[in-house]
């Protein structure tokens, strides 16, 4: 092996590196939302200087988001390991509604009614699975389709209706009380994107996920199991996006069944432009929080400034396709 | 659509004249004042290595590239401007690329008009007879007749290739013209190249010039007239063909020491042939697969066994059916750890037989992920406890591969899409060497690498094999079997036609088995009946791995 040696490393290349690697964390390319999210604050800053800048805004954007950014988080598995699951905003809608239905109409308890989702949710996951990982139709239309099924569901368990009764039951568990001036549900975003992150980055099964992603062959070659891995991220997804949908129940007090959907745009917007953010193209959590709240400052912050109602959508197809268009430069870059 | 062009014809000077063209990228000079003349009528091979500059003077002359400032290129005697695709394609030189970039699911006429213009009917819907009549003719012009109805994924590599040609020489009426032709040969069986050659002289006899890139020697002595060979970007030599023989011409594209290279085989390296030992690393017994048949073979620890065989011969597809990659069953596939269940890929990993494949295409690599990454990748348990990495660990490793084989940059952070070939395949090498495998299975190992580094993987695969661990390399390259190999095993049509070793394994044995072989199959093919023939036109010639899926 000897002829393969060669001279090590020269000592000036390596500060080199470490320097160019120092700026480039920094680069607007590698934390742009950052920048961006900076900006919009001080735009609103400038244009509504006694109401956006306040503490109360800065809880607003989280309290009102959180629920959007577990949504977004729960996207992060399926996207690494390169299964989109567009279910989830309906996962959302169906576990409201669901949650909502076993304490109103079956007088469940909280706790009882919570878990009793968690499992349905699970048995979702697993439907989505099964359609896109066993019967091999394509991600994106399989979750699309399974989606509507879900969608079909939640309107025939709630006939159409609100559930309001009971959910109280729901609120003292989820989202009762604060915990240092913020919700539940935010602490339960903040603490899903360190441990999403911690998964993604630390963990045998976050970088076997990443592979699949990339290239599912590769994996299967070194023996990975291949679907177990895609179904488990299809599994997570629906159970953290059915957190959700929980939560939101319990923060609002009742359950509405025509909720879910509005949830996957932004959901999507933020993956992908999470996606761009920290890790080279991967996707992954601090990048989605990131660009759950720069959208969540945006759209308070076009509120408080008076503009109309529609702005706050304009704003979010503009950061989706802003993202999807980022996302393809770095990845041809 | 374009209108038909007839590209000047001045004089009899020659059709291509490059002069002192150069051209450097970021870090590497690719081409240093290269010249290369093509006169009218002509076929000229230009050969040379993986990387020794062939691709970046296509790209110069296809008007991809713009070369450092001093060149020139001249087309029938008058200047090309230089890095602007139309003005090449105007003046006549036509380029046919190894990727035909051809649409499969889309018929042959509707293929040619997307590259040379659909025809409109008054209403401006595309008048499909038209196209059809137009692609027809096209087809004629060189003599071969291809069903403009049939689906392009339907069609034998030949006529692919053909289809690919007679588009390209769209608009390029009369004489003169270059047709620029890379590796055609690349992905067609044997058996079909003759087709290829004849269209090829047919053309040259009718004023097209032809500019023709392969790595095959056979092929240079029986197609072209005249050669250049370029390496680490400079013309070593040009020449008449008829001038040289193969060996020299090979010489040329080597250099001058790596003729010389001999076998070293030490006590340690005499064949061993691992039948019956009760220590043999791998006992496989009636191996079957796609393009495999019962497929025997025992390997001992230390043993370094090569596989020879022509395309088609189901060398290839030794290294996937061994390691599960295609699906594959034997009667007996034992190793060290006793014998294996299924052949998976994870249970052959789990035995410590591993595949390095021949391409670093997709299924081999991950271009996103880190050096380090990639080459842990196959060992993840290793470099974690419960589920949890060991970060510092696994850049610990990496870079001591980095260090060990070489790899440049020497960054293991870098991302794989970052290096040039030969450092991807020293990272794949590694990635599974660092598997502490009992047993490898090489397919191509030099494939694409340059002439010392090819050396340094032989002596590489030589030191493996030293530490205990049994090899199998299939290559196309003899050098690599000669290099390395205690026993040489031909194979035809996916069984073992001869097994060499000691004294015999030398070129012109490999050579004489591999023709028996050769000419056994053709005594065979006669007999065949026209069923089998045709089942086996209809298999695709590429791994039938999994797809990836979404």
């Amino acid at each position: 092996m000897s002829d393969l040696a060669v001279e090590p490393v020269a000592a000036d290349e390596k500060t080199a590196r470490s320097a160019r690697s120092g700026l480039a964390r920094l680069s607007f390319r590698n934390v742009g939302a950052v920048y961006v999210w900076l900006a919009i604050i001080v735009l609103f800053g400038v244009l509504s200087p006694d109401s956006f800048l306040t503490a109360d805004t800065a809880r607003t954007v989280l309290n009102n988001y959180s629920v959007t950014g577990l949504v977004a988080l729960s996207l992060v598995i399926p996207m690494a390991a390169g299964l989109f699951d567009a279910s989830v905003g309906n996962m959302v809608g169906l576990a409201g509604i669901f949650s909502a239905y076993a304490v109103a109409t079956w007088d469940l308890g909280g706790g009882t009614a919570i878990l009793l989702t968690l499992v349905l949710c699970a048995l979702c996951g697993l439907f989505n699975g099964f359609v896109v990982v066993v019967l091999r139709v394509h991600s994106l239309i399989g979750t699309l389709a399974t989606g509507s099924l879900f969608l079909a569901l939640t309107l025939a368990i709630s006939k159409e209706q609100s559930i309001t009764q009971n959910v109280g039951r729901l609120r003292s568990v989820l989202a009762g009380h604060y915990v240092l001036t913020v919700t539940i549900p935010v602490i339960v975003f903040l603490a899903l994107t360190v441990v999403l992150t911690v998964v993604m980055d630390r963990t045998t099964v976050g970088r076997s996920w990443y592979a699949l992603g990339f290239d599912a062959e590769v994996g299967r070659l070194v023996g990975l199991r291949v679907r177990s891995l895609q179904m488990t991220a299809l599994v997570i997804a629906a159970v953290i996006s059915g957190v959700a949908g929980m939560l939101l129940t319990a923060r609002i007090g009742s359950a509405s069944p025509a909720v879910g959907p509005s949830y996957l745009l932004p959901a999507f917007a933020a993956v992908f432009l999470g996606a761009t953010q920290f890790r080279g193209g991967r996707f992954n959590a601090p990048g989605t929080a990131v660009a759950v709240l720069m959208i969540g400052t945006g759209t308070i912050g076009l509120s408080l400034a008076g503009a109309p109602t529609w702005s706050s959508q304009v704003f979010q197809g503009v950061v989706l396709i802003a993202a999807i268009a980022l996302s393809s430069f770095g990845r041809r870059g | 659509m374009t209108p038909p062009m007839t590209p000047p014809v001045t004089g009899r000077g020659p059709v291509l004249s490059v002069r002192d063209i150069s051209k450097t990228f970021p870090g590497q000079r690719a081409l240093s004042s290269v010249d290369l003349t093509v006169q009218p009528g002509e076929v000229h091979a230009l050969l040379g290595h993986n990387g020794s500059g062939k691709s970046t003077l296509i790209k110069v002359l296809a008007g991809f590239h713009v070369p450092d400032a001093g060149g020139e290129v001249l087309v029938n005697g008058e200047p090309l401007e230089l890095g602007a695709p139309s003005r090449s394609h105007e003046r006549g030189l036509r380029f046919v690329h190894q990727d035909l970039a051809l649409l499969g699911p889309m018929t042959v006429a509707e293929n040619m008009a997307f590259t040379i213009g659909h025809v409109r009917t008054r209403v401006g819907t595309i008048d499909r007879d038209s196209e059809r009549s137009r692609t027809t003719a096209l087809m004629d012009r060189i003599g071969i007749q291809v069903d403009v109805d049939a689906k392009v994924e339907d069609l034998d590599p030949i006529d692919r290739a053909i289809v690919g040609i007679a588009r390209a020489l769209d608009g390029l009426d009369g004489n003169g013209g270059l047709l620029v032709l890379d590796e055609p040969t690349a992905a067609l069986p044997p058996h079909e190249v003759g087709r290829l050659f004849a269209v090829v002289r047919d053309l040259r006899d009718r004023g097209v010039s032809c500019l023709y890139v392969t790595h095959r020697m056979d092929e240079v002595h029986e197609l072209t007239d005249t050669f250049t060979v370029l390496r680490d970007g400079e013309v070593v030599q040009s020449g008449r063909t008829a001038d040289y023989s193969g060996d020299e011409l090979i010489g040329f594209i080597l250099g001058a020491q790596a003729r010389q290279q001999t076998r070293t085989p030490g006590g340690a390296r005499e064949s061993t042939d691992g039948e019956g030992r009760a220590g043999a690393a791998l006992v496989v017994e009636n191996l079957r697969a796609a393009r495999v048949e019962r497929f025997s073979l025992s390997v001992a620890p230390g043993e370094v066994v090569g596989i020879a065989g022509v395309m088609g011969s189901g060398r290839e597809f030794i290294g996937p059916a061994l390691t599960g990659a295609v699906s594959a069953t034997a009667d007996r596939y034992q190793t060290s750890r006793g014998p294996i269940g299924a052949i998976s890929p994870r249970n052959t990993r789990r035995h410590g037989v591993v595949m390095v494949p021949g391409t670093r295409g997709p299924g081999s690599m991950i271009e996103s992920f880190s050096v380090t990454e990639n080459l842990t990748f196959a060992t993840l348990d290793r470099y974690s406890r419960l589920g949890w990495l060991d970060r510092p660990g696994e850049r610990r490793a990496a870079t001591s591969w980095v260090q060990r084989f070489g790899v440049r940059p020497a960054d293991p952070d870098r991302a794989l899409r970052y290096l040039s070939g030969g450092n991807k395949q020293k990272v794949l090498v590694a990635k599974w060497l660092n598997t502490d495998p009992s047993v490898v299975v090489m397919d191509e190992p030099t494939a694409g690498v340059d002439v010392g580094a090819s050396a340094a993987i032989h002596d590489m695969i030589v030191d493996v094999a030293a530490q205990g661990v049994a090899c199998i390399v299939t290559s196309s390259d003899l050098d690599d079997l000669i290099a390395v190999a205690t026993r040489v095993i031909v194979m035809d049509r996916g069984v073992v036609t001869a097994t060499l070793s000691g004294e015999q394994i030398e070129k012109n044995s490999i050579l004489s088995a591999m023709s028996g072989a050769t000419d056994a199959r053709a005594d065979r093919a006669d007999r065949a009946d026209l069923a089998d023939l045709m089942e086996r036109s209809r298999q695709p010639d590429h791994l039938d791995l999994e797809e990836p899926h979404v």
